[in-house]
């Protein structure tokens, strides 16, 4: 008896210790695994078909990709488990599923990963696969972003960017018919808000130590007029122009017009003060003009308009590229079909309802300039302006790492631990140095 | 005759061997093998970016790691954290365990209530946190301002040395309670005869806390010592939620290094090198704590 008990007792040993392990749930807002199941089987090769794809993807996009693997089941009868994940976890999960050997066909890019899963091998070209009549379809700059010279690892299938968008009952109770085009009217703009009362700050930036900021900064780099890399592949991004760029944001911060504690804020956090009406302006993703709006989300909900970014001096507009793509990985066995699966995701019936169902900016051209949608959205016409002004990040292969040195050095000179030349100086210094 | 009583004993106790085998081998899977496997991938190059130095790397890693500014960043980082967690929590945990020891009404409730925090998730407290440390909507600047003491809200994750204190504070009020209670189970074992003969003798409260109560209590500090180190040293989710290791890598511990290194460099060879350097610290510090222990 006392023996049978005792095998009991570690048999249930045994399952808990096993049960400690990875349960399956990832990230800080992971989810499980979904699977794709709708229509009947269509016709196709039975034989060389995989018996399903595996891909990864944000929680962000999951509704827009099942939605595409239910269009690919019922045209191929493959089905497509969907890992989602935080934003924040994709790119770990990626990397450890594709080098640790779990079965991974379909990546998601984000548009600074090219660089890197080139690099590594992760992700393979995607040239053979597609005619360059498919690939003239899409916004150009994103097609660049996705690719490393002439390969191009990703196909785009959404666009993004960082818009301004701004309170336009707090504009017009200050007297402004029209959003600023420039950040020094910006910042004019909202120091006049404040002393009339209208709002707390004019703005609330992304500051925190993260990538976030590298974007606004992106953004301000060539609105002042500078670069990243001149055509010599020299970075020179410690030049006036950057250098009066991070300055912009310092001496906003100090002077108050922008939100002191913007230093802790992420992209999502400098949300939180313009919901609330404290802020007028706020720089963020396409999401946001949703979300804003939404006054299950925001007490400023109905009075969000959305802006071109604004640029400096000559230079009219100046804004940073996002969204995303997706890529095969080199160890994918079947590459043809998630190709087909690519292809879904840019076609342009799902492409119409990347932005009717999901709210997602798409990546066909001739969606954005249909008339039909332009008139449900007048919005989009203004935001797809935007494209004509917009600047990627650098392509590196270590781009993580050095961003991840980017930002520590800015983030020193937000805190007022060296200046801005100083800061920009460093992280030239050791960009030429290992990242050349 | 000894080696039948041998067989005899090595018999009965198989089935104990037989029983803890599968649990063994749950262990070995999932402590023993990544242990020694990332001991082996620490003398090789694994960088998955730069593939053409792939190989054998000796002990170049571990030299480049010793040499490198960032990993003795981490190292003051961490330290930092783990000598505040562990003043703050010891003299808080000593101060509460007293008072839950002495008798008064409700303390068996109060005994309970003080495990609620324990029993937050490490995720959950630190967003817990997050809000409340909210520059603009944070629990915490509204009291403050309400009480009139600051004018303007403070941005507590804005700056690398409030943020430390900050992400200490978050740390205390979920791990206080664990303190506390060891604390307390140690006080019960302090004789109540040496108390009696102190007070007798005219001992005051802390005479009697530094000559009776504390020495006897040195083998249930330094164990707490012992857990408390290892588990600071390992802090990684709080830092993650709060500050990402900024600002200006004010808060970039060792653990949140190495993650980042491993998986956001993709540099695995490095990566295993500074778990292997972490695990050489925690080990040494555990090894002079247990001579301490042993002396005592």
């Amino acid at each position: 008896m006392k023996r049978k008990l005792a095998l009991l007792m570690a048999l249930a040993l045994t399952v808990s210790l096993a049960a400690c392990g990875n349960s399956g749930k990832e990230g800080k807002a992971g989810k499980e695994t979904t699977d794709s199941k709708a229509g009947t089987e269509a016709e196709g090769k039975a034989e060389d078909k995989p018996e399903k794809l595996v891909m990864v993807t944000t929680t962000d996009h999951e509704d827009l990709y099942s939605y595409v693997a239910d269009e690919f089941y019922e045209k191929y009868g493959i089905d497509v488990d969907i890992i989602s994940l935080a934003y924040a976890d994709v790119h770990d999960k990626e990397v450890t599923m594709a080098l640790g050997g779990s079965q991974l066909d379909i990546l998601t890019v984000d548009t600074v990963w090219p660089g890197e899963f080139a690099k590594s091998g992760i992700a393979r070209p995607l040239n053979e696969y597609f005619t360059e009549e498919e690939i003239a379809q899409l916004y150009p700059a994103f097609v660049d972003e996705m690719s490393v010279g002439d390969d191009i690892y990703a196909i785009p299938t959404m666009t993004e960017g960082k818009w301004l968008f701004y309170n336009k009952e707090m504009l017009e109770e200050a007297g402004y018919s029209a959003p600023p085009s420039t950040y020094d009217e910006m910042l004019e703009m909202s120091r006049n808000m404040m002393d009339k009362g209208i709002c707390k700050h004019g703005t609330a930036w992304a500051a925190s130590q993260a990538e976030g900021f590298v974007c606004d900064f992106n953004a301000a780099l060539y609105a002042y007029g500078g670069e990243w890399i001149n055509e010599n592949g020299d970075f020179v991004f410690n030049s006036k122009a950057g250098v009066d760029a991070l300055n912009m944001f310092i001496n906003s911060m100090k002077d108050n017009t922008a939100d002191p504690a913007s230093v802790s804020y992420s992209d999502r956090d400098n949300l939180d003060p313009f919901m609330a009406g404290d802020t007028a302006f706020v720089t963020c993703w396409s999401y946001a003009y949703d979300f804003t709006n939404d006054p299950a989300n925001s007490s400023v909900a109905g009075k969000v308009e959305v802006a071109i970014a604004p640029g400096q001096g000559e230079v009219e507009y100046s804004a940073t590229t996002g969204g995303g793509g997706l890529g095969i990985t080199s160890s994918c066995k079947y590459p043809e079909w998630a190709v087909e699966f690519i292809k879904i995701a840019i076609s342009y019936e799902v492409q119409k309802d990347v932005l009717d169902k999901f709210g997602n900016m798409p990546i066909l051209k001739r969606v954005l300039e249909d008339p039909e949608i332009l008139k449900d959205n007048p919005e989009f016409e203004i935001m797809a302006k935007q494209f004509d002004y917009a600047h990627g990040r650098p392509t590196i292969a270590d781009y993580s790492s050095w961003s991840k040195m980017l930002q520590l050095n800015l983030s020193k000179a937000l805190a007022g631990e060296v200046t801005a030349q100083e800061a920009l100086d460093e992280a030239v210094r050791i960009s030429n140095q290992e990242y050349k | 005759m000894k080696r039948m009583v041998d067989n005899k004993k090595f018999n009965r106790q198989m089935p104990a061997y037989k029983l803890i085998c599968p649990a063994m081998l749950v262990i070995f899977a999932l402590n023993i093998y990544p242990l020694l496997n990332t001991f082996v991938i620490s003398f090789q190059w694994k960088n998955m970016l730069d593939a053409s130095k792939n190989g054998f790397a000796g002990l170049e890693q571990y030299i480049s790691v010793l040499t490198n500014s960032e990993f003795w960043n981490s190292v003051k980082v961490t330290g930092q954290f783990v000598i505040m967690s562990l003043t703050i929590q010891s003299f808080f945990g000593m101060l509460i365990a007293l008072l839950l020891n002495q008798n008064f009404k409700g303390r068996r409730f109060v005994r309970g209530a003080i495990l609620a925090p324990w029993a937050v998730p490490t995720l959950v407290n630190a967003v817990l946190w997050g809000w409340m440390l909210n520059a603009n909507y944070g629990l915490i600047n509204r009291l403050l301002m309400q009480w009139g003491r600051i004018s303007e809200p403070v941005a507590w994750l804005g700056d690398a040395k409030i943020a430390m204190i900050m992400i200490v504070l978050a740390d205390t009020w979920r791990m206080l309670p664990l303190t506390v209670l060891m604390f307390l189970s140690g006080l019960q074992s302090v004789s109540a005869v040496s108390l009696e003969a102190g007070k007798i003798d005219g001992a005051n409260v802390f005479q009697r806390f530094f000559h009776i109560i504390l020495p006897q209590m040195k083998p249930i500090i330094l164990v707490v010592l012992i857990m408390r180190t290892t588990q600071t040293m390992k802090v990684f989710d709080i830092v993650y939620m709060l500050t990402n290791g900024g600002p200006a890598n004010g808060t970039m511990v060792i653990s949140f290094y190495t993650y980042y290194t491993t998986f956001k460099s993709l540099n695995f060879g490095l990566g295993a090198t500074l778990s292997i350097v972490i695990a050489g610290i925690i080990f040494l510090i555990t090894l002079l704590y247990l001579r301490i222990l042993k002396e005592a």
